[in-house]
């Protein structure tokens, strides 16, 4: 059947809706041939550049698609060797294999999933490939699958602290987030916090719908609401607002057997100060328990009382001291 | 020339994993439509990650308006445009391609737009979670179907009362909120949630009517 030419006037009419029905199966005939096909695209890049329509911000797609493209990196750079695998002999694929299962079982976790971490008094923030937002907050730790996170799957597990801004997908595909107690929260797209500390469990929801599931309990929440799981009883509390927010940020230092001179390192990091110790004997004294403190002095004083010591802190130089200063 | 066998029922995935060895270019000169590639095509492959950025400010908007006629949404167009290009350059697609970039990308944004308006399709009313269970890739037999298939939505649309339709437009294109909606028009947010439901029914019926007939719908069970 040999096509007949289809004018660039005739594939516009027909981009705009009103090609007949004849014309139709013409351009679906012409269109079979490759470089026809070509052509058609052509035209429809062309027409579509000439169509009214809102304005994109291509600076800010191209923002979006670059964090997307660094976080699914950290996967391809480990597969490399699949695409060329049809031209190895089969012995240096089966060698192949076996190494990657021998390597696969060694560092299972490792592969399968990539950890999201924060030390103490660190708050940072994250887009996921699927280009949802999480916000940690400090000791916590979000562990996410590396493969085929956002096709197959949106499932991570919380320790810690953490909020999060769900995008929607257009498959409607479920983001569960696996918290401590046992409780799942599954989300379409919607903003939440999640504290899931040893002992206390709390979902709060600020906008959006989520389900929150714990063993056979199944419960819808609503903006405002909030759930805490509390020596394994779970309550929920209706419209607690907005104003309700069980995660300070930035303010937690959670020790436990930390080491003075490892508070040390973590005021240095975290506020760019400089730490000396009086006597030697002082850095291996060992501190433990949360400590809510806004800035570094209330910190430094926590953790002097809690030892029994002395600290002076002048410009951003801290000495730690053996005897507790004169009140 | 390399003819694509599966030029016709083109999915974005289902290509990468059927296109085996390596593939000779067509850099055909003179026909004219690969040609005004031929310069980003050079970049992809002497670079891939600066090549896909180029092609990426190239076409990112005029896919996104493309999309846009198949998802309603802005958000959800460049989400999806974002998507295909880093499928495009993360899972090494480039390396692949028979035919211009251009085609290809076109061709992954209305299949993609094509599943998404299935599955808006099949959703059950009052927001109960369905999935798909059959038919799943199953993509029209003729290029002039998506056309087609945006022109019915558009007439959808179209044949909405004119407060429905304002409010749907506005939902879904602009991207404003229920109460920004609501505080504009005068009326109450429920109102603009009734509104929005009932626009969002005659749409679904409609194409359901039309396109997604044979579709088999499952209920979550989870």
């Amino acid at each position: 059947m040999e096509n007949q030419e289809i004018s660039k006037e005739l594939l516009f009419s027909h981009f705009e809706g009103s090609a007949s029905v004849r014309q139709r199966q013409l351009i679906d005939e012409w269109a079979r041939k490759p470089e026809n096909e070509e052509q058609f695209y052509w035209y429809l890049t062309e027409w579509e550049m000439a169509q009214p329509g809102l304005a994109v911000d291509v600076e800010q797609g191209m923002r979006r698609y670059r964090s997307r493209v660094e976080l699914t990196n950290v996967v391809t750079e480990e597969e490399i060797g699949v695409p060329a695998r049809h031209y190895w002999p089969r012995y240096i694929a089966a060698c192949a294999v076996l190494l990657l299962i021998s390597i696969g079982v060694l560092y299972r976790n490792d592969i399968l999933y990539a950890n999201l971490t924060t030390g103490p008094g660190q708050v940072r923030s994250w887009t996921l490939s699927d280009g949802s937002r999480v916000k940690l907050n400090a000791s916590s730790e979000l562990r996410l699958p590396r493969w085929g996170f956002g096709q197959t799957s949106r499932e991570v597990s919380l320790k810690g602290e953490a909020t999060f801004s769900i995008t929607h997908q257009a498959n409607n595909q479920r983001f569960i987030v696996k918290a401590g107690d046992g409780v799942n929260v599954t989300v379409l797209g919607t903003e939440f916090s999640v504290y899931s500390r040893p002992g206390k469990t709390e979902v709060i929801l600020s906008k959006g719908k989520v389900t929150l599931q714990r063993r056979e309990q199944k419960l819808v929440m609503k903006p405002g609401d909030s759930v805490i799981v509390e020596n394994g009883t779970l309550s929920h509390n209706r419209f607690v607002g907005a104003t309700h927010n069980t995660i300070q940020w930035e303010s937690r230092f959670d020790f436990d057997r930390t080491s003075l001179s490892e508070v040390a390192h973590i005021l240095e990091i975290n506020y760019g100060l400089t730490v000396d110790f009086s006597s030697p004997e002082l850095k291996s004294l060992t501190v433990s328990g949360s400590f809510q403190a806004s800035n570094a002095q209330e910190l430094i004083r926590s953790v002097s009382q809690i030892l029994g010591i002395g600290y002076s802190f002048k410009a951003s130089r801290v000495v730690f001291l053996s005897e507790p200063a004169e009140r | 020339m390399g003819v694509d066998p599966h030029v016709h029922n083109f999915d974005g995935s289902n290509e990468a994993k059927a296109a085996t060895g390596p593939r000779q270019l067509p850099l055909h000169g003179g026909d004219g439509f690969s040609d005004s590639e031929f310069f980003i095509r050079a970049a992809v492959m002497e670079n891939p990650k600066l090549g896909t950025e180029l092609l990426f400010k190239r076409y990112y908007s005029v896919l996104c308006k493309h999309a846009m006629r198949f998802v309603g949404s802005r958000e959800i167009a460049e989400d999806l445009v974002c998507d295909i290009f880093c499928q495009f350059y993360s899972e090494g697609i480039f390396e692949r391609i028979t035919t211009s970039y251009r085609a290809y990308l076109f061709r992954a944004v209305r299949n993609y737009g094509y599943d998404h308006l299935k599955k808006e399709a099949s959703k059950l009313p009052i927001g109960e979670m369905v999935e798909l269970s059959a038919s799943e890739g199953l993509q029209p037999d003729h290029i002039t179907q998506y056309e087609e298939l945006y022109q019915d939505l558009d007439k959808a649309i179209s044949g909405l009362p004119i407060q429905r339709r304002n409010i749907y437009m506005q939902f879904h294109l602009e991207g404003k909120s229920q109460k920004e909606i609501a505080l504009a028009l005068g009326i109450s947010t429920r109102t603009v949630q009734v509104q929005m439901y009932r626009a969002q029914q005659t749409i679904r019926t409609l194409l359901r009517n039309k396109w997604f007939v044979s579709i088999v719908i499952a209920i979550f069970t989870h």
